[in-house]
């Protein structure tokens, strides 16, 4: 018998589709899981899956026009649709990156002058018809937005590190193979109608954009927190202090990640190896605070001075006596982020051991808590 | 040659063969997705209790998307009645090893009954399949959907029970009764949906039934792989009562923790168990000259031996299952990772060990 081309072209378009929602549901539902953590950058995850969501329904609309539609008035508006969304799409993306926590890797203002510019592609779809040459106007620009996204990912690759750096990576090259196969299967006929007729088209076509999909999907799969860049270079100590007996428990110098550091925050670094002025000085501002500002049920969270802070996260039941102080540069969610990860860790390997320390001699209490080393360099691993 | 079944013709074609084709190779790549994402996360927790469920699902879902990859060749290219047969017997056979392997994978993380058992059972009746395909082919299809799916409708079952009248896994568990319910609608809606497909009820339904089965398996696949990521992190609750008690000694016998988990139990110097027990390891690992995890097995008691750097963790329990040598070792990991410094040098001060009974509470009830 013979095999009509359609009947594989079809159902491996709408699996393409069903591969991108899945990837914009991901992403979404990532930014949805760490929507608490309050972290700046991991905004991109909801415009990561609001990107691919908008970009592969206006694929959807294409080929449901292309195959199905034959009333020429819904013809044309699914053709501006499909155009529409994309530019959304785009244009959405762009607002993000506009913002000032990426100044590091493209320029804001060229980001909002290309957004401004945008305006033109909007008029032209609901102006001119999809048919004409002057259409192809809102086609370029869509391209530029595309080529200026891609620029940025490719900074932000650059400037990423650990998991994420993998995972972008991942998503750059799913994202090159898609282009691909834009070019291979729009270039040479730009109607899928006629593309279909045509198997040595549409057969590279198709195994293109699946892969591409895939290796998308590959990417955005449990994607990590997007902390802050160079977030390990603001760390300077770290002091775990039990509050009942004000004695140290563990403390972590952070000096072989913060080696570019001015004067000023090595003079701190030696103030804070005096671990008597930071576990009384913490706890006395803890308790005038609470008595000043009437706030017993609340905890302090972070104390700013010059140009740095003091981060504390509180031990939970059985050790809320624990304390957790993380000196930083500087100010970012990421280092929060990264306080709660080692309290958590923290609690989860001791919190058993904590309520018989007052049995335990100084020296088997030492002993104990140095093997946090080892969970301390797992942690700062991360990104 | 076109095969006619009651006002369905094979190889499939007409207007409905455009959307079934989409909406059959949609289960094919959404089972095979589900199957690699679980693959990988089993091995990604090769250490973990979880990892075998994890790795049964995987199997099932994978041989599903093959099984279903076959179908479409069968139903929607192949004109020939003798080789769609040939075919569809290739994809039932197939659906039987992964319906193998997942039973398997699922009772050696867990007993039904008897160890085994439904393992023993499908090994059987996949022999009496080939028999039966030898000896007249065109019997396979109805012994295969009806013998098979019993099988796993019986398991299914059982281990629904199971589930749902675990009182640990109904305290642990979050959301309990959505979970069941996640479980047993899912497994319906990938029967019905499997059983729309068949020949057998096309003959009634026409193919707008396997339209529907199409969707029907979609929503049971998604379900079921929602159970399976929702049980993977209480899995150890399932076999929790099957602990007698635990040993932790040092590795010159000295005993730095007992507990019993069953007050039946009768009185024993725990001192000369804990010597008794340490040099048991000790004779076995000269006779193997290697320092692994050694089992000895009675009928209906276990003893587990698991030795880490400078500890022993032993444990007395009912069935010598995956899941309580992976959770041992873990624990035993776990002691040595905490008191790693104390361990080196240990002065003899039991004091220092006492945490290690909210440990066993953590981990073992």
């Amino acid at each position: 018998m013979t095999v009509e081309l359609r009947t594989f072209y079809l159902p491996f378009i709408f699996i393409s589709f069903f591969i991108g929602y899945q990837m914009s549901f991901y992403f979404l539902y990532d930014y949805y899981r760490h929507r608490e953590r309050k972290i700046e950058l991991n905004k991109i995850l909801l415009y990561y899956g609001i990107f691919f969501g908008l970009s592969i329904t206006g694929c959807l609309f294409d080929i449901i026009n292309d195959f199905y539609i034959t009333n020429l008035f819904i013809k044309d508006i699914f053709a501006r649709m499909v155009y529409l969304l994309v530019l959304i799409a785009s244009v959405l993306i762009l607002y993000h990156i506009s913002s000032k926590v990426y100044k590091e890797i493209i320029n804001p203002t060229l980001t909002k002058i290309l957004i401004f510019m945008n305006i033109f592609p909007f008029i032209s779809i609901f102006i001119f018809n999809p048919a004409t040459t002057e259409f192809l106007f809102a086609i370029i620009f869509i391209s530029i937005d595309f080529l200026f996204f891609l620029i940025f990912q490719l900074n932000l690759i650059r400037l990423s590190s650990g998991n994420i750096k993998k995972r972008l990576k991942i998503i750059f090259l799913g994202a090159l193979i898609i282009i691909s196969a834009i070019i291979i299967g729009f270039i040479p006929v730009s109607d899928l109608e006629t593309q279909i007729q045509n198997p040595i088209i549409a057969i590279p076509f198709i195994t293109t954009l699946s892969l591409g999909l895939i290796i998308l999907l590959l990417g955005a799969l449990r994607f990590p927190v997007f902390l802050n860049f160079f977030w390990k270079q603001n760390l300077i100590s770290l002091f775990i202090i039990n509050r009942k007996t004000l004695k140290k428990l563990y403390s972590y110098n952070f000096t072989s990640y913060t080696e570019d550091m001015d004067n000023s925050i090595k003079s701190l670094i030696n103030i804070n190896e005096s671990i008597k002025l930071i576990s009384h000085g913490m706890i006395g501002i803890i308790e005038i605070f609470t008595a000043v500002a009437e706030t017993k049920d609340k905890k302090i969270q972070k104390i700013k001075q010059g140009g740095f802070s003091i981060l504390l996260e509180y031990g939970e039941e059985p050790i809320s006596n624990i304390f957790f102080i993380l000196l930083v540069k500087g100010e970012m969610d990421s280092n929060k982020y990264f306080l709660t990860a080692i309290k958590n860790q923290f609690q989860l390997m001791y919190k058993h051991v904590i309520p018989i320390l007052e049995f335990l001699d100084g020296s088997s209490t030492e002993r104990i808590f140095s093997s946090f080393d080892t969970i301390m360099k797992n942690i700062l691993k991360m990104n | 040659m076109l095969i006619m079944l009651n006002g369905v013709n094979f190889p499939i074609q007409g207007p409905f063969q455009e959307p079934l084709l989409i909406m059959e190779e949609i289960v094919i790549f959404f089972a095979l997705e589900i199957g690699i994402i679980f693959w990988i996360k089993s091995k990604n927790k090769k250490e973990e209790i979880s990892n075998l469920q994890e790795k049964a699902f995987s199997w099932f879902c994978l041989g599903y998307s093959l099984m279903c990859v076959i179908f479409i060749i069968s139903d929607y290219y192949v004109e020939d009645s003798h080789i769609r047969l040939i075919l569809l017997n290739f994809a039932y056979f197939v659906q039987m090893i992964s319906g193998l392997l997942f039973i398997y994978n699922m009772e050696t993380f867990q007993i039904f009954f008897k160890k085994y058992l439904f393992t023993f059972i499908f090994i059987v009746f996949m022999i009496l399949f080939v028999i039966c395909f030898f000896i007249e082919s065109v019997f396979t299809k109805t012994f295969s959907f009806f013998f098979s799916w019993i099988i796993y409708l019986l398991f299914f079952f059982h281990y629904m029970i199971k589930v749902s009248t675990s009182k640990k896994l109904k305290k642990v568990l979050k959301n309990f009764k959505w979970h069941l319910f996640e479980l047993f609608s899912g497994f319906i809606f990938l029967n019905i949906g499997y059983a729309l497909t068949t020949d057998f009820i096309l003959n009634l339904f026409g193919l707008v039934g396997r339209l529907i089965g199409a969707v029907f398996q979609i929503i049971g696949l998604i379900l079921l792989s929602l159970y399976f990521l929702s049980i993977s992190s209480i899995t150890e609750y399932f076999w929790k009562e099957k602990i007698d008690s635990i040993y932790i000694i040092m590795q010159s016998g000295l005993c730095l923790y007992t507990k019993h988990f069953r007050e039946t139990r009768k009185s024993f110097d725990e001192i000369v168990a804990s010597g008794a027990l340490s040099s048991v390891q000790i004779i076995l690992e000269s006779i193997t000259d290697k320092k692994d995890i050694s089992i000895i097995e009675k009928e209906g008691k276990t003893m587990i031996f698991q030795p880490g750097k400078y500890i022993i963790g032993v444990l007395v329990c009912e069935e010598d299952l995956e899941s309580i040598r992976i959770t041992l070792k873990k624990f035993v990991q776990k002691i040595e990772k905490i008191y790693f410094n104390i361990l080196k040098t240990w002065d003899g001060n039991l004091n220092i060990f006492k945490p290690i009974e909210d440990i066993i509470n953590e981990v073992f009830i």
